[in-house]
C-alpha cells in the first residue's frame, strides 16, 4: 500500500486511518511514519507524533528534519522537557547504514582478507609482504567493526527498547499496582526494562520502564507507544 | 421599517439580557446527606434587607454566619465592582428534592430577586466504623477510622472520616494530623472541618461523640489499601487528651471482565447529552458537536467518548474539554463536556448515529450503556467547495503554516520492499565463512605443495650425491689399476666425505670435512666406527705424503672403505 498525500486528498481523520494501516502492514515506511507523525501534529496529538517521527528515527537516525520536528512537539508541549535524542551525532551516523549494508561490507571485508592471505602466500618480496601484512591488518579492522555495526544496527532496529508516553501526565504505580508521585509527561521518552521476575498478576497490563530522569516505575501498556 | 424595529429589539433585549443579575443564590455543596452541612451565600450588587424564600421546614441553621462587602474588577472593562454577601450554613433533616430561594433584596420600594437552587438531600451515608482496641475504649477518649465501605471497585470512591469519643464534652481539639492512604486521590468533603458533637452509645457507655477531617477518596490501582492513624489533642477546658486511631484498610477490587469498547474509565452513575451547534448548514462548513457527561463518581478520571461518524464528516483536532464538578460523600459530581469541531465535506441528509459511552456501576456491578439521540442534519450543496476539492485541513495548514519553523511538506510515497534482515543468518555466516575457508584451503594446498617440492628437492640432491659416489669409486678402481695415487687416495677420502653427506643429508653449498664426520660419530657414541674412519684417513694421508704403497694395500684401503660404506648404509 503506498503511503498517501494525507492533506491534499482526504481528510485528516481519513489519512490517519490510512497512514495508520499502511505503517503496520509495512513497518520500515519511513515516509508513512514521517507523515502519520506530522497528521498527528495538525491535530495536537504531540505524543503520538513525537512516536511516530521516534519509529522514522529507528531506521534513519541522522534525519535532521525528523529531529527538528520532534523538537517542535516539544516545544508545543510546553512541558519543561527537553529532547534529547537517543544516538549521538557519530553514533547516528553509523546507525543510520543499515544491518544489511554493514552485513555486506563485512562480507567484502572477508573477501579482502582471503585475497591478502592468498597474495602474501604467492610472494616472497619481503616489502611486498609487509605492505600486505598491513594492508590485511587494516581490512580485519574493518571486518570486525563492520560485524560488531551489523549487530547493533539490527538490535537498534529492532528491538523495542524505548516507548513514549501518549497521554498527558500519565500516571505511574510501584510494584503493589499503587500510584506514585511520579507523572510521565506527554511525550516523554522511557526506557523499557525487561522484566527479571515473573510479574504478579495484577501487573498484567504494566509495564516497568525508566524514566527520563532514571526513576523506575510500572506504567499502563495503554499509555504508552513502543518505538 | 421592520428592519428598524428588529435591531430595536435586539438592542433591548441584549440590554436586558445582558445585565448581570444583581442577587445571587448559591449552595455549596448541592448535593448532601441528611444532617450533612451545607452553606447557603447570597451575593448581591445592592444593599437591602435580605430574604430567601423556600426554605424547608427541616432546615436546621447553623451557628456559621458571615456576611461582608468585598470588591471586584471586571478585567475586561477595568471597571470595579462592589459586591456584598451573605453567608450561612446549615443542614436538613429529611432526604428529598428542595428548591432553595429565590432571595429577594429590598432596597427602598425596589425589590431584587436572584435565582433559585436545586439542593438534593440523600440519607445519611453509612459509615462502618473500623474496630477501636480494648485498650483505647479503656481509656473513655478515643477515636477510630469509618469508612462508608471496606471493599470498592477500582475507580469507586471511598469515603473516609476520623471519629472521635470521649467520656466528657469536649471544648476544642489541637495539632491534628490527618490519617493518609498511599497512592490516593484524597478530595476534603465540604465543611468536613466543622465539629457537631452529639451524645452516641457505644458499647454500653453514652460518649461525646463528633466526626471530623470526612475526605472523599479514589485510590489508583487495585490491592489492599492501608490507611494509617490519624492523631490529635482533644481539650476540655486546660485538661488536654492525645488520642492515637487505629489504622484502616480498604480492599480494591479489579473491574469484573473485558469493558466494552465505549468504557469512559467511570464508575459510578453516569448520562451522556449531545448537542449540535444547527442542524442545516453548508457544504464546506464547520459545526460545534458538543457531548455533556453528567454524573457523579470518577467524574474527575473519565476520558472522552469517541463519537462515530458518517463518511464525509470530519473531526479536527482534540475536544475543547470543559470541567465542571465538586467533590461530595459520594464522589466528584458535576458534569464533562466535549467539544468537537467538525466539517461537513459532503452534501445531503445526514444521520448522525447516536454517541454511545459506558460506565461501571458499582452497586449493580455491572457496565451500563448510556447513549444520545439520533441527530439528522441537512447540508446544502456548494459547488465552489466541490470544485476545489480541497477540505479544510489545507486551509488549515497554509494558516498555520508560518508558525512552523519548518517545512511541514510530506514525504513522497516509496515502495518499501520487505527487508530480511542478513545479519545472524546462514547467509551471512556462509558470506564471511566462504572467503576465509577458501584462504585456509589455499594456504593448506600451499603448504602440501611447498613439501612436494622440497621433498623433489631433496630427493634430487641425494640422488646426484649417490652418483658422484658411484662415479668415485670408480675411480678408486680405475686408480687401482692404472696405479694413479693421488687419483686413489684423494678418491678414497671424497667417497668417504660424500657417503656422510649423503647420510647427513647436508646442501650443495656445504662441504663436509673430517672433523665434522668424527664430532657427528661422537655425538652418536660410535667409537669402533669413528676408529676405523680416523685410521682410513689417517692410512690414506701417511700414503698420500710419502710413504710407499703396493696394490695390495690399496685395495685392502678400498675394502675397509667400502665396509664403511656398508655400515654407515650410504
Amino acid at each position: 500500500m503506498q503511503p498517501t498525500f494525507a492533506s491534499e486528498k482526504k481528510s485528516s481523520k481519513q489519512a490517519l486511518s490510512d497512514l495508520e494501516k499502511i505503517v503496520s502492514n509495512e513497518p520500515n515506511n519511513t515516509s508513512a511514519y514521517y507523515n502519520l507523525g506530522l497528521t498527528y501534529l495538525e491535530s495536537n496529538s504531540f505524543g503520538k507524533a513525537i512516536w511516530a517521527f521516534e519509529k522514522v528515527l529507528n531506521r534513519i537516525p541522522n534525519d535532521s528534519e525528523t529531529i527538528d520536528q520532534i523538537e517542535y512537539a516539544y516545544r508545543e508541549l510546553n512541558n519543561d522537557l527537553n529532547y534529547t535524542p537517543r544516538l549521538n551525532a557519530f553514533t547516528s551516523g553509523l546507525y543510520s547504514i543499515s544491518s544489511n549494508r554493514w552485513s555486506i561490507v563485512a562480507i567484502i571485508s572477508s573477501v579482502l582478507i582471503s585475497i591478502c592471505i592468498v597474495l602474501y602466500k604467492l610472494n616472497d618480496a619481503d616489502q611486498f609482504r609487509k605492505f600486505i601484512l598491513v594492508v590485511c591488518f587494516l581490512i580485519t579492522l574493518l571486518f570486525s567493526s563492520s560485524i560488531l555495526l551489523a549487530a547493533f544496527t539490527k538490535e537498534y532496529q529492532t528491538e523495542v527498547n524505548f516507548g513514549v508516553a501518549i497521554k498527558k501526565n500519565v500516571q505511574t504505580y510501584d510494584i503493589d499496582s499503587l500510584i506514585t508521585p511520579k507523572v510521565l509527561l506527554e511525550g516523554e521518552r522511557v526506557k523499557l526494562l525487561k522484566e527479571t521476575i515473573s510479574k504478579p498478576p495484577h501487573l498484567t497490563n504494566f509495564i516497568r520502564v525508566e524514566s527520563m530522569d532514571k526513576e523506575i516505575v510500572f506504567v499502563r501498556l495503554e499509555d504508552i507507544a513502543f518505538i | 421599517m421592520y428592519k428598524l424595529l428588529t435591531i430595536l429589539i435586539v438592542i433591548l433585549g441584549y440590554t436586558v439580557l445582558g445585565q448581570s443579575q444583581k442577587v445571587v443564590l448559591s449552595i455549596d455543596p448541592e448535593r448532601a446527606d441528611v444532617g450533612e452541612t451545607f452553606t447557603i451565600t447570597v451575593k448581591s450588587y445592592v444593599q437591602g434587607d435580605l430574604e430567601v424564600d423556600n426554605k424547608p421546614s427541616s432546615f436546621v441553621p447553623g451557628y456559621d454566619i458571615m456576611n461582608g462587602m468585598e470588591q471586584e474588577i471586571n478585567p475586561s472593562t477595568g471597571k470595579v465592582k462592589t459586591f456584598y454577601y451573605l453567608s450561612q450554613t446549615g443542614s436538613i433533616g429529611e432526604p428529598g428534592k428542595y428548591t432553595i430561594g429565590p432571595a429577594f433584596i429590598k432596597q427602598g420600594n425596589k425589590v431584587y430577586q436572584s435565582n433559585t437552587v436545586d439542593l438534593t438531600i440523600e440519607e445519611k451515608t453509612q459509615m462502618t466504623e473500623h474496630k477501636a482496641t480494648s485498650a483505647q475504649i479503656n481509656a473513655g477518649v478515643f477515636g477510630v477510622i469509618q469508612t462508608n465501605k471496606n471493599v470498592i471497585y477500582e475507580g469507586e470512591p471511598v469515603l473516609i472520616s476520623a471519629k472521635i469519643y470521649s467520656h466528657f464534652e469536649p471544648t476544642h481539639l489541637s495539632n491534628y494530623k490527618s490519617y493518609s492512604i498511599k497512592g490516593t486521590n484524597k478530595q476534603a468533603v465540604k465543611n468536613s472541618q466543622r465539629i457537631i458533637i452529639t451524645r452516641e452509645k457505644f458499647n454500653q457507655s453514652k460518649l461525646y461523640a463528633f466526626e471530623y477531617d470526612k475526605n472523599i477518596v479514589f485510590p489508583s490501582g487495585i490491592g489492599e489499601f492501608n490507611i494509617s492513624n490519624y492523631t490529635l489533642d482533644l481539650h476540655r477546658g486546660y485538661d488536654g487528651y492525645s488520642i492515637r486511631s487505629n489504622q484502616a484498610v480498604v480492599k480494591v477490587l479489579p473491574l469484573p471482565g473485558a469493558p466494552p469498547t465505549d468504557f469512559i474509565d467511570g464508575v459510578g452513575e453516569f448520562s451522556l447529552t449531545r448537542t449540535i451547534e444547527a442542524q442545516k448548514m453548508k457544504q464546506g462548513d464547520v459545526f460545534k458537536m458538543n457531548i455533556l457527561v453528567e454524573g457523579i463518581g470518577n467524574l474527575q478520571n473519565i476520558t472522552a467518548p469517541k463519537p462515530i461518524l458518517p463518511e464525509g464528516l470530519v473531526v479536527y483536532g482534540d475536544p475543547i474539554i470543559k470541567e465542571n464538578y465538586s467533590y461530595n460523600t459520594h464522589g466528584a459530581e458535576g458534569s464533562v463536556s466535549y467539544e468537537y469541531n467538525i466539517q461537513v465535506a459532503t452534501s445531503g441528509d445526514i444521520k448522525l448515529p447516536a454517541v454511545t459511552i459506558s460506565y461501571f456501576d458499582p452497586s449493580n456491578k455491572k457496565y451500563i450503556q448510556s447513549k444520545s439521540h439520533v441527530e439528522n442534519i441537512h447540508v446544502k450543496g456548494d459547488e465552489s467547495y466541490a470544485a476545489q476539492n480541497i477540505p479544510q485541513i489545507q486551509t488549515l495548514k497554509s494558516s498555520t503554516i508560518e508558525e512552523l519553523p519548518y517545512s511541514s511538506a510530506r514525504r513522497e510515497p516509496a515502495v518499501v520492499k520487505k527487508e530480511r534482515v542478513v545479519f545472524g543468518t546462514p547467509l551471512f555466516f556462509t558470506g564471511i565463512g566462504l572467503p576465509l575457508f577458501t584462504a585456509f584451503i589455499f594456504i593448506l594446498i600451499r603448504r602440501k605443495k611447498e613439501s612436494t617440492v622440497d621433498q623433489a628437492t631433496q630427493n634430487e640432491r641425494v640422488k646426484q650425491k649417490i652418483t658422484a659416489l658411484k662415479t668415485s669409486l670408480s675411480r678408486i678402481e680405475l686408480a687401482i689399476h692404472q696405479n694413479d695415487d693421488d687419483v686413489f687416495f684423494m678418491g678414497i677420502e671424497n667417497s668417504l666425505i660424500k657417503a656422510f653427506e649423503i647420510k647427513l643429508d647436508t646442501n650443495d653449498e656445504h662441504i663436509l670435512n673430517k672433523i665434522e664426520i668424527y664430532d657427528h660419530l661422537s655425538t652418536l657414541n660410535k667409537t669402533v666406527l669413528l676408529g676405523r674412519i680416523r685410521h682410513l684417513f689417517t692410512t690414506a694421508d701417511q700414503f698420500r705424503y710419502g710413504v710407499p704403497s703396493s696394490t695390495e694395500s690399496k685395495q685392502k684401503l678400498y675394502s675397509q672403505l667400502k665396509d664403511i660404506l656398508i655400515e654407515i648404509n650410504a
